[in-house]
C-alpha cells in the first residue's frame, strides 16, 4: 500500500534530480514550503480539503520532472482557431515562447524571474491549514518556468489576449509553472488563457498569482481540458486593489482530473468579482472547484455562479467559501451553484462556507443539483426535435447565462464550440 | 387521415381513457368538448406521445401508420403538432434555434435538404406577420418571459412553420383575452386547407365562434358520449355540462 509519507517522498526524490533551477521564488520560502511537505504529506481522501480528489490515485503511476521545455510548435496549431480580433501568445510546458512577439506598447511577455513577486493573502485565518496548500508548497519548491505577464498603467487592451498553453511530453511528467499576471493601475484588458489537451500524460501544477492595481479591469477567462490522461492543479491567487474589478470565467471541459484553487482577495475598498464556472465532468473524470473570496476591506462586492454538469462516472466538486473579515463592512457576497447529473453514476458535490465576522454585511448563497428537466425534454421532441440534439439545447442553455456574460462575441463562440463538442450526450 | 379505434389509456394507475372512437378526415376540424377532468388532455398527451401515460388498449392509425409505435419526435416529423396547453419554458434555448433545429430535423427525416438560414429567416418574417408576434419574442428564450397570450401565440406560430398534417390544439383558448383570441384562431384558419385537420380542444364553446368545426364531440368519463354539428357547441353553451352529467352518470352508476 501507498502511503501519503512515501508518496509524498518519491515524488520528492525524483523532482529533486533536477532541481537547483529555481531562480523564481526565495530561498526561505522554497525551505518553508519544503519543510511543510515533509511534515504534512500530499493530501489522500482523509484531507478534508481534497476527500474527493484522490492525489494518490493519480500519482501511484509514477511522474517524473519534465526537464527540459519542448522545442516550439508550429503555429499552425493555434492560427487554425480562427479569432481576429485577438493578440495570441504562446507557451509550452509552461515556458513561455518568444516566436510571437507581443506588438503592443502597454503589454509585458516574459518568463517569469525572481523580480515578480507572489501574491499574498492575509487573513485573520492565514495561518489555518486552509490557506495551506501542498500542491502549492510543491510548485514552490520546484517551479523552474513560467510567463509574466504585465498590464502597464491606464492602458485599455483593445485585443483579447489569448495565452495558448501547450503541454507534451514522451513520458508521464510533472511540470510546475509559477505565473503572474499583474494589471496596473487603471489599466483594463481581457485575457483568455486555453490550456489545450496534452500531448502524452501530464501532471500541470500550476501557480498563478494575480495583482490587480487600483481602478484596473481585467476579465481573465480559463478554458482547460487536460484530456483523459493528464491532470490540472491550479491555483490562482488574485488580490485587488481599490475599485479594481476582477472577472473570472473558469470552462472546465471534461479530462481525467481538474482541480482549481481560486482565491480572491477584495483588499480596499469598492473591489468587486465575478467568478464564474462551467464543469463539464465526463467518463470516470473529476473537476473539483473550489473557490474562496475573502472580502478584507468595507464596500466591496463578489458574486459567484457556478454550473456543473456531471455524466458517466464522474464527480464534480463545488466548495465556495466566503470569508468577510471584521471591518469589511457593507459587503455584498453571492454565492450560487448548479448542477446537472446526466446519469444515474454521476456524483455532484457542493459545499458552501460562510464565515462572517463583520455585522452589516448581505451575504447569499444557494445550490441546486437535478436531473434535465423532463417537460423541457417532451416539448422539444414534440416539435419534432431527436433525443441527442434535444439534450444538447438544453445542456447548453443550461451554460448559457454564464457565457452570455463573457463579453466578447467571437470568444463566446470560441467557447460554446468547446462545450458542445466536451458534452458526453448519453452517457449512462 | 386519423382513425382512434377503442383507445384506453391510463397515468400512475388511474384510469383516464375508457374507449375512444374517433375518425378524422384530411381537411377536417373536429372540436372535442368536455368538463373537467373528462380526459381531453389526456387524449391530446396519448396522441403526442407523453411517456408518463400508458395505453391498455386500443390502437391510433395516423396516415396508415401506427402512431402509439412511434417516438415522439417520429410522431412530429410525421406531421402531428402539439399546441400545449401550458407551453414550457425553456430559457437559453432562442426561439429560432429551436425552430430551425426541429424544421430541420423534420424536413431530414422527410429526406429534404436543409434549409438554408436566408430562406428560413424569410419563412420566419412571414410567419411571424401571421400570428402578430413581436419581432424581439422570436430572438427571444423559448416562452422565456412571454405573457399567456404571448405563449399561446408562440404555439401557432410554432405550427405555422412546421406546417402539420395535423394539429391538436389543447385548450388554447385557456387565458387568452378576446384579442388574443382572435389572432390565434385567425392564424389557425389560415393554415387550414384540404390536406391539414385539426382537433380544437375547448372548454368553452368561445373559440368555435373563431374556428368553425366540421364535427364536435363531447368527451365525458374517458369516452365520447355524444358527435354532432357546431350546434352541438351552442347547444352546450345554452345547457351547460349538468345535462350530460346527469344522464351519463346515471348510465355509469
Amino acid at each position: 500500500m501507498v502511503t501519503k509519507k512515501n508518496i509524498t517522498h518519491q515524488l520528492l526524490d525524483e523532482l529533486s534530480k533536477v532541481s537547483g533551477k529555481n531562480k523564481i521564488i526565495s530561498f526561505d520560502k522554497i525551505g518553508n514550503a519544503l519543510k511543510r511537505l515533509e511534515t504534512h504529506g500530499l493530501p489522500n481522501s482523509r484531507s478534508e480539503n481534497y476527500k474527493y480528489f484522490n492525489v494518490e490515485a493519480i500519482l501511484k503511476k509514477g511522474f517524473t520532472m519534465l526537464s527540459q521545455p519542448l522545442t516550439p510548435l508550429e503555429s499552425k496549431i493555434f492560427s487554425a482557431n480562427g479569432f481576429q480580433n485577438a493578440l495570441q501568445l504562446v507557451t509550452i510546458n509552461g515556458a513561455p515562447q518568444d516566436f510571437l512577439p507581443p506588438a503592443l506598447p502597454s503589454l509585458q511577455f516574459k518568463s517569469s524571474s525572481n523580480d515578480d513577486s507572489d501574491s499574498e493573502i492575509y487573513t485573520a485565518t492565514a495561518s489555518d491549514d486552509k490557506l495551506r496548500d501542498p500542491f502549492a508548497d510543491l510548485n514552490t519548491v520546484f517551479s523552474d518556468r513560467g510567463y509574466s505577464l504585465v498590464f502597464r498603467a491606464g492602458m485599455k487592451v483593445e485585443k483579447y489576449i489569448i495565452l495558448h498553453h501547450f503541454t507534451a511530453s514522451a513520458s508521464t511528467s510533472f511540470c510546475n509553472a509559477r505565473n503572474f499576471i499583474s494589471v496596473e493601475e487603471g489599466a483594463e484588458a481581457t485575457l483568455v488563457e486555453i490550456f489545450h489537451p496534452s500531448e502524452g500524460s501530464f501532471f500541470n501544477n500550476l501557480h498563478t498569482s494575480i495583482k490587480l492595481e487600483r481602478d484596473s479591469k481585467l476579465n481573465h477567462i480559463v478554458v482547460q481540458n487536460p484530456g483523459d490522461n493528464s491532470c490540472i492543479v491550479s491555483r490562482n491567487l488574485g488580490e485587488l486593489g481599490g475599485a479594481a474589478r476582477y472577472r473570472n470565467f473558469t470552462f472546465s471541459l471534461g479530462g481525467r482530473a481538474l482541480r482549481n484553487n481560486l482565491d480572491v482577495a477584495l483588499n480596499d475598498v469598492s473591489a468587486h468579482a465575478d467568478l464564474f464556472g462551467v464543469s463539464l465532468a465526463t467518463g470516470e473524470g473529476i473537476i473539483d472547484q473550489h473557490t474562496t473570496v475573502h472580502h478584507l476591506s468595507a464596500h466591496c462586492s463578489s458574486s459567484e455562479l457556478y454550473k456543473g454538469i456531471a455524466s458517466g462516472k464522474s464527480t464534480c466538486v463545488f466548495n465556495g467559501r466566503i470569508y468577510v473579515a471584521k471591518h469589511a463592512q457593507k459587503t455584498d457576497a453571492y454565492q450560487s451553484s448548479k448542477n446537472i447529473l446526466v446519469s444515474e453514476s454521476a456524483s455532484v458535490y457542493a459545499k458552501p462556507e460562510l464565515e462572517i465576522y463583520a455585522n452589516d454585511v448581505k451575504c447569499s448563497h444557494g445550490t441546486s443539483t437535478g436531473k434535465l428537466d423532463t417537460h423541457a425534454l417532451f416539448y422539444l421532441k414534440s416539435r419534432g426535435i431527436g433525443e441527442e440534439n434535444a439534450r444538447r439545447l438544453l445542456l447548453q442553455a443550461f451554460t448559457r447565462d454564464i457565457t452570455s456574460q463573457i463579453g466578447a462575441a467571437e470568444i463566446t463562440t470560441y467557447i460554446e464550440r468547446a462545450i458542445s463538442e466536451s458534452l458526453d450526450i448519453f452517457s449512462q | 387521415m386519423l382513425s382512434i379505434r377503442n383507445l384506453h389509456a391510463e397515468i400512475n394507475g388511474t384510469v383516464i381513457l375508457k374507449g375512444i372512437n374517433l375518425e378524422i378526415q384530411p381537411g377536417e376540424v373536429h372540436a372535442i368538448m368536455g368538463p373537467n377532468g373528462s380526459g381531453k388532455s389526456t387524449l391530446s398527451a396519448v396522441l403526442a406521445g407523453k411517456e408518463e401515460y400508458v395505453v391498455t388498449q386500443g390502437e391510433v392509425i395516423f396516415q396508415g401508420k401506427d402512431l402509439l409505435s412511434l417516438s415522439p419526435e417520429d410522431r412530429a416529423r410525421e406531421g402531428l403538432f402539439l399546441a400545449f396547453q401550458y407551453p414550457v419554458e425553456i430559457p437559453g434555448v432562442s426561439n429560432v434555434v429551436f425552430l430551425r433545429t426541429a424544421l430541420n430535423e423534420i424536413r431530414n427525416y422527410k429526406g429534404l435538404p436543409i434549409m438554408e438560414a436566408k430562406d428560413f429567416l424569410k419563412l420566419l418574417k412571414e410567419k411571424q406577420k401571421l400570428v402578430e408576434l413581436d419581432g424581439e419574442l422570436t430572438h427571444r428564450g423559448v416562452n422565456e418571459g412571454f405573457s399567456g397570450g404571448e405563449k399561446k401565440r408562440n404555439e401557432i406560430f410554432h405550427m405555422a412553420i412546421l406546417e402539420p398534417t395535423l394539429a391538436v390544439l389543447d385548450e388554447t383558448d385557456s387565458g387568452l383575452d378576446i384579442d388574443a383570441l382572435r389572432i390565434v384562431a385567425q392564424g389557425v384558419n389560415k393554415l387550414k386547407s384540404k390536406e391539414r385537420s385539426s382537433v380544437v380542444i375547448t372548454h368553452y364553446q368561445r373559440l368555435l365562434d373563431y374556428i368553425i368545426p366540421d364535427f364536435v364531440h363531447i368527451l365525458y368519463n374517458g369516452k365520447i358520449v355524444k358527435s354532432g354539428t357546431k350546434d352541438l357547441a351552442l347547444e352546450l353553451e345554452q345547457n351547460g355540462y349538468d345535462e350530460i352529467r346527469k344522464k351519463y352518470d346515471t348510465l355509469t352508476a
